[in-house]
């Protein structure tokens, strides 16, 4: 079994044939996900089998967020250059085919991994997931996302812990 | 349920730098809303129901839009989101396997 992770390529994968258990995102792939792209709202990244490259095992989209700062002690103030608001990176939607358990973590990962690479170009401080569900609560939290500010759904990993993970020291 | 259609006024050859177009958005709704909103376009001071609900959809959808690209932390959440940018914690054990998968699996 080998995955790969491609552009969404509307000519050749299969959106029709894709199921979640989350109604809302299957429409997202099938009506929408291609117009973000072409508005260069988000971007799409489907994960494919080799030995058969149209079947869409799961998705995500991947776009630009902003988080923005209270007021800081001054001990921590010192520490970050004044900037009231940071930007991160947002996996607005995320959702793989009932038929394959166990690939989500395949796409948090090439998620987590493409979000650390574009940091060399634009800056970014920490990937935020958005939630659709309970389910999909507990799946960021066991990955060690952490709740961001009041809103429960929505969640975030430190752009240095991916690091770690992506570029291991020694 | 409301039955929502939308189409396009056909975009004019050389289109001016400020977008004039128009669509159109029909939805049934029931009678008793159509009468709370009615009253609620009064008690506002619109001289339409449309009126009414065209500024109230706007603000609604605006913010809507901005709380999807945008999160705000009060001063609290702030520090605590700022002491953890600071010193990164250790990825959690999961999330490492991950990984390790999918080196294994992903090419």
């Amino acid at each position: 079994m080998a995955y790969r992770f491609e552009p969404l390529d509307t000519s050749r994968h299969d959106r029709a044939g894709f199921h979640s258990a989350v109604g809302a995102l299957n429409i997202y792939l099938q009506q929408q996900a291609r117009k973000d792209v072409e508005r260069f709202l988000a971007a799409t990244f489907v994960m494919v089998d080799e030995a058969a490259p149209t079947v869409i095992v799961g998705f995500y989209s991947l776009s630009n967020f902003t988080i923005g700062l209270g007021d800081l002690p001054a001990n921590l103030a010192i520490r970050l250059p004044r900037y009231p608001r940071l930007p991160a990176t947002l996996i607005g939607r995320l959702a793989r085919d009932e038929r394959f358990p166990g690939t989500g973590e395949l796409l948090l990962v090439d998620a987590l991994t493409r979000a650390y690479g574009l940091t060399s170009i634009s800056g970014s401080i920490a990937v935020v997931a958005e939630a659709k569900n309970d389910t999909a609560l507990r799946f960021y939290h066991k990955h060690g996302f952490l709740q961001l500010g009041a809103e429960p759904n929505r969640v975030y990993l430190a752009m240095g812990t991916i690091e770690k993970l992506v570029r291991p020291a020694g | 349920m409301p039955i929502l259609t939308r189409r396009h006024s056909a975009a004019p050859a050389s289109a001016p730098a400020t977008d004039n177009r128009t669509a159109r958005l029909e939805a049934r709704i029931p009678a008793t809303l159509k009468g709370i909103l009615s009253e609620a376009a009064g008690l506002t001071g619109h001289t339409s129901v449309s009126s009414y609900i065209i500024q109230t959809l706007q603000e609604s959808a605006s913010k809507t839009v901005e709380q999807a690209r945008l999160t705000q932390l009060d001063d609290a959440a702030s520090t605590a989101f700022v002491q953890s940018l600071l010193a990164p914690s250790e990825p959690a054990p999961a999330l490492q396997a991950a990984f390790a998968r999918s080196r294994e699996q992903v090419r």
